[in-house]
């Protein structure tokens, strides 16, 4: 006779929780097994993530949802990139699209060609290669199509929404597919004696519920993997020091970006983050570097249109859990870890171990090696982020602020380290194809960051040179009419997804 | 660039490996002030016996300019589609191990465990599944498409070796690839331990940027000079800075039958070389059927390189590329694998002078991961043939699994899961092979499986053999289909 899971209980709603009691619904359907949510309307929630990358368009294509209803629930904006603003030198600012930059030639990547036009001071900016950028940048969007020989299909695109919203579409969602939903704060938590796995939830209400497999949504707390499981933590505050933010939604004053902004700042930096409705704003910080009060008042000289909100603090810790699968607790999403969201990358992180949850579902064995499988893959998935988000602060070149200058000398890690050292000077970008993060990503930030390599491929001289600048310059031009042919980023909200908000202006 | 292009490249060696890399490397650079000199050193002619090249080598054939219809013509080249492995023993399990996948995943679950939840799965999973073993049982092959990759019968090639590297040099002659004879060859390093140039015979002397040394003759890896020393005799330990020594292997390795190793020191730089015997191995490949079987494993030598790190095969400007530079039991067709991969690394991270450290890190890496997984799998299907039950190969194999194939075969064992990339060098479906093959069936099959309808899941299945039925009658003889590529 099979063991198998019958019961699972989520404790804690928000994005994890109804991003994990949907995706779950979907895929456990039959009668056989019992969903149940647990939440209290007491217990605010963070709202992880209002920015997003293309992966969560798998995330809800796999759930069966409509984008553009999602799209009008959420009110969502598209978003083909991010901005980071000064964290070169003050003034300076570039894109990281979600796309691709030209197009390989004799099995050589584009960027070496780019990389000798730039040596002999042909050409600057490697945007003029990227239609996501050139897009965005022109505030211009189209849904990208699946023709290989054509230039609309060389980005992808993510959104920019109300997670909040987001929750409250998936909540529908997932009730709707038979998830029980329980509203309540949680007391107490038992444990067998003999293993040590949880085998119920205890509510204030003295209501116990009892569960095979229960999926830690309690954000930054932790209450099941931390406080009941002590699974331990890795810090990884020596690389990422800020461990503070502050988050305050503003009106709109303009429409929309397709592209979210990252602002760099005093001790930290700024998001910017537009939706239909309004525009989300926050200052990540550390606090070694400026005062809560500072950073508040930072943040609201920096908002444009009037504040709707009252000011938002988080504390946080960067880094992961020892374990994010400890016996029969699952944690997903902030309780599993936190990683600031400079690249977008919360919801993602919740999505991946959903989805890992899934192709690693236990039964009542609790199988370690299925167990340490999952905490293997999803520590990758941390790792992977953890580094690409340090490449952001450790090549700056803001000289003389403090938090600025222990980033750029900070030591970094030997894989990153061996990253760098290894574009640097050959132009190479290490293999990453089953990252989150591939060559595209890392060459955006790369050339953004100004880590511009010493050397290009040798087969690059294969092509003469006056061919080559007739080459590129036909890319420059292919991007360049494709976007200005583009329709305008709130032409495309119009006709697909259009949020019926109340008050809006016309 | 113009000024740190490595115009000058050495190849060691008229083996097959050494003429791979000269004709490629001449193809990618062709238009470049770039002299390729190939340099024939007196060694063992290749006999005309048949050996397999992985599917990896269509690539490589393309950008060279090599068809397949000339390869079957002037190297009596045939086809096959998968390895069958075998033990010498009567009574120990024998399975395929076809290129292409087989059966049909469906979303977040594999094939096997669909089989599993039907109450359908067996050691035979390949028999019944798999396209490339059926067209192999009833002779039969087509390439339905010109496009080799997306062929759904990926098919390796079968020639005879001596032909096939005759047809290689002549393209790499093409190519304007110098070749030189000479009796021997002496090299001559700069202080920190770059080949700076090459002496041959009558005084001739070549200068050199970057040295692929493809001799086949011994085996080259690279190692510190005390691992070496630990094992060699300590009276016979190298000296010279640039001598080649012969030492009989050490008892530690005696485990290799008339083996012995080789030393070449540059530089008071250690390269350990090991001369393995594998005369007893016969491929058995046949040009008249696209079956490769091979026999005489518990024969075989293999390079199991114990007590030493493996640094990588590139170590200043010298690669060591032959197929002796990790030696691999020939079980399976991986060293032309290995050898096209690192090529084609190579072409990523060609150096300039100034990469030349750098470049040659990475290579390393991904050597050695790729290394790593091929180890992996050799003790997966050492273990799967029971070979480790024989005299001759105990204590060889037990107990010396990586952390790594341990974990993937617990993993298996639970829910058939297995923990690969997607662009992992040995393919997912290639461990599903032998280890359900070989009868290491997992316990359970996926609990989400369940859910799903079982009569729609068999219908699916059904649907799945009528599918595969109908390609597989529509597939050509296999005779006929050689004899008309050859009209």
């Amino acid at each position: 006779m099979k063991k198998r899971i019958r019961k699972i209980v989520i404790v804690g709603g928000g994005t994890a929780g109804w991003m994990t009691a949907a995706a779950l619904a979907r895929y456990l359907y039959t009668d056989d097994y019992q969903i149940q949510l647990v939440e209290s309307d007491q217990i605010g929630t963070v709202g992880v993530g209002e920015a997003t990358i293309p992966g969560i368009r798998d995330f809800n294509n796999k759930l069966g949802i409509d984008e553009n209803e999602f799209m009008r629930f959420t009110q969502a904006t598209y978003k083909l990139g991010i901005q980071f603003e000064g964290w070169t030198q003050k003034n300076d600012k570039y894109l990281h699209p979600f796309g691709y930059f030209g197009h390989p030639l004799n099995g050589v990547p584009f960027h070496h060609y780019w990389v000798k036009a730039y040596q002999q001071g042909d050409t600057e900016n490697i945007s003029d290669f990227s239609l996501a950028y050139n897009m965005a940048l022109k505030e211009k969007f189209v849904h990208p199509n699946n023709d290989p020989k054509s230039i609309f299909s060389t980005y992808f695109y993510a959104f920019h929404l109300n997670a909040t919203l987001y929750a409250q579409f998936l909540r529908n969602f997932a009730t709707e597919k038979g998830v029980l939903r329980t509203e309540g704060k949680v007391q107490q938590i038992h444990q067998n004696s003999e293993n040590g796995h949880i085998t119920s939830i205890e509510l204030e209400t003295g209501s116990q519920i009892e569960g095979d497999l229960f999926i830690d949504c309690t954000g930054f707390r932790g209450l099941l993997i931390e406080q009941t499981l002590k699974t331990g933590y890795q810090d990884w505050s020596h690389w990422l020091p800020c461990d503070r933010a502050v988050a305050i939604q503003s009106e709109s004053i303009s429409q929309p970006l397709p592209y979210t902004r990252a602002i760099a700042q005093k001790a930290g930096w700024q998001w910017r983050i537009p939706l239909q409705s309004r525009m989300g704003n926050g200052y990540v910080y550390c606090s070694d570097h400026i005062s809560d009060e500072a950073a508040h008042q930072c943040l609201l000289d920096n908002i444009p249109g009037k504040t709707l909100t009252q000011p938002n603090f988080l504390k946080f810790k960067t880094g992961r859990r020892n374990q994010l699968w400890n016996k029969n607790c699952v944690a997903v999403g902030l309780s599993s870890g936190f990683l600031e969201p400079l690249e977008s990358t919360s919801i993602h992180l919740i999505q991946t171990a959903i989805m890992k949850l899934i192709t690693h579902f236990p039964d009542q064995k609790f199988s370690q090696v299925d167990i340490d499988d999952y905490n293997l893959q999803m520590t990758e998935q941390f790792e992977q982020v953890k580094d690409f988000l340090i490449l952001h602060y450790h090549m700056n070149q803001r000289q003389g602020e403090k938090f600025w200058d222990y980033c750029r000398s900070m030591s970094i890690p030997d894989s990153l380290k061996e990253r760098l050292e290894l574009f640097q000077t050959s132009g190479h970008i290490q293999s990453c194809k089953n990252e989150i993060f591939v060559d595209d990503n890392w060459l955006a930030v790369y050339i953004g960051q100004k880590v511009i390599p010493h050397q290009y491929h040798p087969r690059v001289d294969c092509i003469p040179d006056n061919q080559l600048n007739q080459l590129m310059t036909q890319m420059k031009v292919m991007v360049s009419q494709a976007s200005d042919q583009s329709r305008f980023h709130y032409e495309t909200i119009q006709q697909f997804c259009r949020a019926n908000i109340t008050g809006r202006a016309s | 660039m113009k000024d740190s292009l490595c115009r000058q490249i050495v190849i060691l060696g008229d083996s097959l490996e050494g003429w791979y890399a000269a004709a490629y490397l001449a193809k990618l650079l062709q238009p470049l002030p770039v002299t390729i000199r190939l340099i024939k050193l007196p060694s063992e002619q290749l006999d005309d016996s048949i050996i397999s090249l992985p599917p990896s080598t269509h690539l490589f054939h393309q950008t060279i300019g090599i068809s397949i219809k000339q390869l079957i013509e002037e190297a009596a080249g045939g086809f096959n589609l998968g390895v069958r492995l075998k033990s010498q023993s009567t009574n120990k399990p024998s399975f395929f191990v076809p290129y292409s996948d087989f059966g049909q995943s469906k979303g977040f679950f594999e094939f096997h465990q669909v089989l599993q939840r039907l109450d359908n799965l067996s050691e035979n999973i390949v028999e019944e599944f798999s396209l490339s073993y059926k067209a192999t049982a009833a002779n039969r092959f087509g390439i339905p498409t010109t496009d080799a990759q997306r062929n759904p019968l990926q098919f390796g090639l079968e020639v005879k070796q001596a032909s096939y590297k005759k047809l290689i040099a002549q393209q790499a002659f093409k190519l304007n690839v110098d070749m030189i004879e000479s009796s021997n060859v002496e090299l001559q390093c700069t202080d920190d331990g770059m080949v700076s140039a090459v002496n041959c015979d009558q005084g001739q002397s070549f200068s050199v940027d970057l040295l692929l040394d493809c001799r086949n003759d011994n085996v080259s890896s690279s190692f510190d000079v005390k691992d070496v020393a630990a094992i060699l005799d300590s009276e016979s330990a190298p000296s010279d800075r640039t001598t080649e020594k012969t030492l009989p292997l050490s008892r530690q390795h005696d485990f290799y039958p008339f083996g012995c190793i080789k030393t070449h020191v540059i530089n008071g730089q250690a390269h350990r070389k090991f001369l393995l015997n594998d005369e007893n191995s016969s491929l058995g490949a046949l040009k008249d059927s696209p079956k490769l079987e091979q026999t005489s494993i518990s024969n075989l030598s293999v390079g199991f390189l114990s007590n030493c790190e493996f640094n990588g095969p590139w170590q200043n400007n010298v690669i060591q590329l032959n197929a002796n530079a990790i030696r691999f039991p020939e079980i399976h067709c991986e060293f032309f694998e290995f050898f096209i991969a690192a090529l084609f690394d190579l072409s990523d991270l060609l150096p300039s002078r100034q990469t030349m450290a750098v470049n040659s890190k990475e290579f390393n890496r991904l050597c050695r991961n790729r290394f790593d997984q091929i180890n992996d799998f050799h003790d997966l299907i050492m273990n799967a043939l029971r070979l480790h039950q024989e005299e001759s190969w105990q204590g060889i194999f037990a107990n010396d699994y990586s952390n790594r194939l341990k974990h993937n075969t617990q993993l298996f064992r639970t829910h058939g899961r297995l923990n690969l990339k997607p662009d992992e060098y040995i393919r997912k479906h290639h461990y599903i092979a032998v280890l359900i093959g070989s009868g290491q069936l997992p316990d359970d099959y996926h609990p989400l499986l369940d859910v799903l309808d079982q009569q729609d899941l068999a219908n699916e299945l059904t649907a799945l053999k009528n599918a595969q039925q109908a390609f597989e009658s529509k597939l050509p003889d296999y005779h006929a289909f050689l004899q008309q590529l050859a009209r």
